[in-house]
């Protein structure tokens, strides 16, 4: 077997520490030219139609629009991204936890409660504010500045 | 071959990734253009009609038509939209979709040439965190798709479907991390191969297969969350104005985010590629058949699970906006962290 | 990994403060979503009663102990700081009480926010690595940006609170950014490790100085020195009221009781070095809060600059570094904390009607209500550092300091000597507003009524602050109680 230079290379990146995500880079390569090709398959040999004014407007059911396209919208999903930014960064400290726990035993497990009760606390304060009430009810006692005055 | 692969085991990696790569991502986009069929076969079936049946043997032909009629058919960019996110949005749908796979192991580990090859793209130790961090990503497509048209319907569609997916990626989270609790390891193969000795997550943590299940719904954006492409009220939601290929390609990356999702849910909690009686020793016993065996049995749950998301869509309505909300962070995430203190409970070593 | 017996051992108060918070959420989720139901509201009742409860439990059953930990210690110093935190914490809840009804949210987040920003300040106090004190010092700055904010229907409140975060975020960028400075020149993160890696060293590296003087502006920020005083005046004009009394004593004592941690601590006989950079911010301080002062017409930007200018003698004692100047930083802090907070409540009340701080609103207040004309008097001329007043004391005291200092380094003399100027000029100023509170005519000859609980704080302040000029020596033997403390964690003795 002749030990050409680019084999040696090969064979010397087995031990490195990120040789496990080289497959995942192949298949990213692979998925972004699964896509690419989609679009330019499409853009090659589909058919080219002629442009005219009423085949660029926005839809909106054969009328031509009124307004921007790009509207306000309601503020309760702001308040909804912020609340999970809030929970999933507390979701993210669970893992670390959540795969040793059985080592640290059951102090670890029972502070972990402790922390969970005060996220707890967290989304009780958030329900009972109505910061996730959808429906457009007025309820008394919101939380200043909260969707729903 | 065996000595060649023994001093070169990059080589052997490289090869056996790229045949998986080929494998897998072509039972995931094969299944995806069949699931359009399946649906309308299953639909038909429920609702006493015949379905598709003129394009080839019972409608089989369909799919190939279908994506020949979006290759042939305009691109229409309309004149109003941002067009590299126009472009661009189609993609990010697809890609990570596909990208998820790789941690996904399809059957116990091979061997070949004298090598071991697991049958996971990449078998990661961060096997679960790679699944969210990528899956996660899907809602940009989305999002970006909305705002890009430039047009009310799909802005409406994509705002909704980014609090859509935050909402249910939360109690997805937290619904798994009993499954870690009980595996202690973030490895997918490793969470398989536990089950395959002891019990199915499923039944071990109901609670969490049941939240993980609802929220892998909401996650897809199916029936009954399906809210961002509502037709009823916005048309077709965010891919409103998209046509051709790239519109197929939405509804690739959705169908390729099912059968993802499927498979989660049969590693995490249907035992992966475990079938019944069967331990890791016996699996071992039977070679490369017992991996065979596995796949075949990996698959069947697969299909199963593809086939409940089909069951599903044409027995539940769609939820109200509101409704979907209410479910997701009222009910969903105290359930799921009830799973966690269970599973604590329940895996704790005495 | 420290026991959890020991963790409590020191942070035992902090987590009082933080159950309690817990506790005011819950009570207040299950009584109801409602306002506040008068002035015996149950939430506000064990909000008070909480923080009444923790001080006591501080001077009765916590002890100072020489004890150690990797993670912070509850030495004689943290102690004398975390009752004074309590102490601010209680004014501040006091002081709400007149101002509530001009919130418009829900009734536990105030003191819920109140609460959480005093477990921050009480953690500082007794921090002994760097990633615990940029976590109390967030948990103190957050909150405090939400309550900055808080009343979305003031625009001033609103501005007040987006200038806060954005001057807050700097601030903590500089300070992280020094930390990891630090932590690169001499792989620690402990105050204990840090110091000792200090002293091994012959001369301090460039990347050491650098990350060290990035953290002396990101507390500089919170001390209110001058060239990162920017946000002071418009952050505590905009505040509600009682949210700017708080900020004024609680948000600069967290400062100063890290610098003093720091300087004391971490530098220990390398801070003669500091001494020069530490004078320099005093001086520039002292000039730019005192001659800011004299043109303000806004009484809560008045006594912002005229914070500034405490901060100047602040630094003066800490760039004297010595005993003496550290207890004088100590006992300086609490005649501060009276006279201050009795100003602010006079604020409160004579804006009742308007919210609005202008200085017109004293004018002829001795006619309108002798009382609290007597107070602002005593309040004006302690933070002045007139004679029969605690100011006097605290000001001597940190002088004294500083000339003993100056024996040693000759700089520190031009420093005092400014000092001594700057005291003449704010006593210029502050009497302006006492020739507003005698002399001139009321715009609204309205007599002030004042509630019998107000009346009780502004004269326990009054008491305190004269009480403080005569029988100095308690306060003054713990203050030396605490320098000794902090200067007896040196590893070794100076």
């Amino acid at each position: 077997m002749p030990h050409t230079a680019s084999l040696t290379v090969l064979g010397a990146a087995e031990s490195g520490p990120l040789n496990e995500y080289l497959p995942v880079l192949m298949l990213l390569l692979f998925s972004i030219s699964f896509a690419a090709l989609n679009i330019i398959v499409s853009w090659a040999l589909g058919k080219r139609g002629q442009r005219n004014p009423d085949k660029d407007s926005a839809f909106e059911c054969g009328l031509p629009p009124l307004e921007s396209g790009r509207q306000r919208f309601s503020v309760k999903f702001y308040v909804v991204a912020m609340l999970f930014i809030i929970f999933d960064v507390e979701v993210v400290f669970l893992y670390p936890w959540a795969i040793v726990y059985q080592d640290l035993g059951w102090f670890a497990f029972f502070e972990m409660l402790l922390f969970l009760g005060v996220l707890f606390l967290g989304w009780a304060y958030v329900v009972r504010k109505g910061a996730l009430d959808f429906s457009s009810r007025p309820q008394p006692g919101r939380i200043p500045g909260g969707p729903q005055r | 071959m065996n000595e060649f692969f023994a001093e070169y085991p990059l080589v052997f990696t490289m090869a056996t990734t790229l045949a998986k790569i080929v494998l897998f991502t072509h039972i995931g986009l094969i299944l995806a253009a069949y699931m359009p069929w399946v649906e309308r076969k299953v639909s038909a079936w429920m609702q006493d009609r015949v379905g598709p049946n003129r394009v080839g043997y019972a409608g089989l032909g369909q799919p190939i038509a279908d994506a020949l009629k979006f290759i042939f058919k305009e691109d229409p960019v309309p004149g109003h939209v941002d067009k590299v996110l126009f472009t661009l949005a189609p993609a990010l749908t697809v890609i990570p979709a596909i990208l998820v796979l790789a941690v996904v192991p399809f059957a116990p580990a091979v061997s070949l040439f004298g090598q071991t090859a697991q049958m996971a793209i990449a078998d990661l130790s961060v096997g679960i965190l790679f699944v969210f961090a990528f899956s996660s990503l899907a809602v940009y497509g989305i999002t970006l798709a909305g705002w890009a048209s430039n047009s009310k319907y799909p802005l409406i569609g994509g705002v909704r479907s980014a609090a859509q997916m935050v909402s249910y990626e939360l109690c997805l989270g937290l619904s798994v991390v009993g499954v870690f609790m009980a595996a202690q390891t973030l490895r997918l193969t490793d969470i398989v191969e536990l089950q395959v000795d002891g019990y199915w997550n499923m039944f071990t943590q109901p609670i969490g297969f049941l939240v993980f299940v609802i929220a892998a719904f909401a996650e897809t954006n199916r029936l009954p969350f399906d809210l961002p492409e509502a037709e009823t009220e916005l048309v077709a939601g965010y891919h409103t104005e998209y046509g051709s290929m790239k519109f197929a390609m939405f509804f690739a990356g959705e169908y390729m985010a099912m059968f993802v999702f499927s498979c989660l849910v049969a590693v995490l909690f249907m035992g992966g590629w475990d079938v019944p009686f069967m331990s890791n020793e016996s699996f071992a016993a039977l070679g490369n058949w017992g991996a065979a065996l596995g796949f075949v049995a990996f698959l069947t749950k697969v299909l199963l699970f593809l086939f409940f998301y089909v069951w599903v869509r044409f027995t539940i309505p769609r939820f109200k906006f509101d409704q979907l909300m209410h479910l997701g962070w009222k009910v969903l995430i105290p359930l799921s962290l009830l799973n966690i203190l269970w599973a604590g409970l329940w895996n704790m070593p005495s | 990994m420290p026991s959890f017996a020991e963790i409590m051992s020191v942070y035992g108060l902090e987590f009082g403060l933080g159950a309690l918070a817990m506790l005011l959420i819950v009570v207040d989720l299950i009584t109801g979503r409602g306002r506040l139901t008068g002035p015996a509201d149950v939430v506000r009742l064990l909000a008070l009663g909480g923080v009444s409860g923790l001080l006591i439990y501080s001077f009765m059953f916590l002890h100072a102990s020489g004890e150690v930990h990797a993670f912070g210690q509850l030495d004689a110093f943290a102690l004398y700081f975390k009752r004074f935190f309590l102490a601010t914490t209680l004014f501040t809840l006091l002081l709400t009480a007149p101002y509530e009804a001009r919130f418009s949210g829900g009734r536990a987040e105030f003191p819920v926010l109140v609460l959480l920003t005093a477990m921050g300040m009480c953690m500082l106090s007794s921090v002994g690595d760097f990633v615990s004190l940029f976590v109390g010092l967030e948990l103190v700055t957050i909150s405090l940006f939400l309550l900055t904010a808080w009343r979305p229907g003031l625009p001033r409140s609103i501005e007040a609170g987006i200038k806060f975060v954005i001057i807050g975020a700097v601030a903590a960028a500089f300070l992280v950014y020094g930390i990891a400075f630090v932590y690169g020149a001499t792989g620690a993160l402990d105050f204990a490790g840090v110091s000792a890696a200090i002293q091994s060293m012959a001369t301090m590296p460039a990347g050491l100085k650098f990350g060290l003087l990035l953290v002396l502006v990101g507390l500089g920020f919170k001390l209110g020195a001058v060239p990162f005083h920017i946000w002071i005046p418009d952050v505590y004009q905009g505040a509600p009221t009682p949210v700017t009394a708080f900020l004024s004593v609680g948000s600069k004592a967290a400062g100063v009781v890290l610098l003093m941690r720091l300087v004391y601590t971490v530098l220990g006989p390398a801070a003669a070095e500091w001494a020069g950079v530490l004078g320099g911010l005093a001086a520039i301080t002292l000039l730019m809060g005192n001659l800011g002062a004299i043109t303000q017409t806004d009484l809560k930007r008045f006594l912002g600059y005229s914070g500034i200018a405490h901060a100047g003698f602040l630094l003066l004692a800490l760039a004297a570094h010595s005993e003496a100047s550290a207890s004088s930083i100590l006992f300086y802090m609490v005649t501060y904390l009276f006279a201050n907070m009795a100003a602010f409540l006079v604020i409160i009340v004579v804006s009742r009607t308007s919210d609005d701080s202008h200085m017109d609103r004293v004018n002829g207040l001795a006619e309108r209500s002798p009382f609290l004309a007597f107070v602002l008097l005593v309040s004006m001329l302690s933070l002045a550092g007139v004679p029969p007043f605690a100011g006097f004391v605290a000001k001597f005291m940190i002088l004294r300091a500083a000339m003993e200092a100056a024996l040693h380094n000759p700089a520190l003399y031009w420093i005092v000597g400014l000092s001594l100027v700057m005291v003449v000029v704010s006593l210029y100023y502050y009497l302006c507003v006492l020739k507003r509170v005698y002399f001139r005519e009321p715009e609204d000859k309205g007599v002030l009524e004042i509630s019998g609980s107000t009346k009780a704080i502004l004269l326990l302040c009054v008491i305190a602050t004269i009480g403080l000029a005569i029988f100095f020596n308690p306060l003054v033997e713990s203050a030396n109680a605490g320098a000794q403390s902090l200067m007896g964690a040196l590893p070794q003795g100076h």
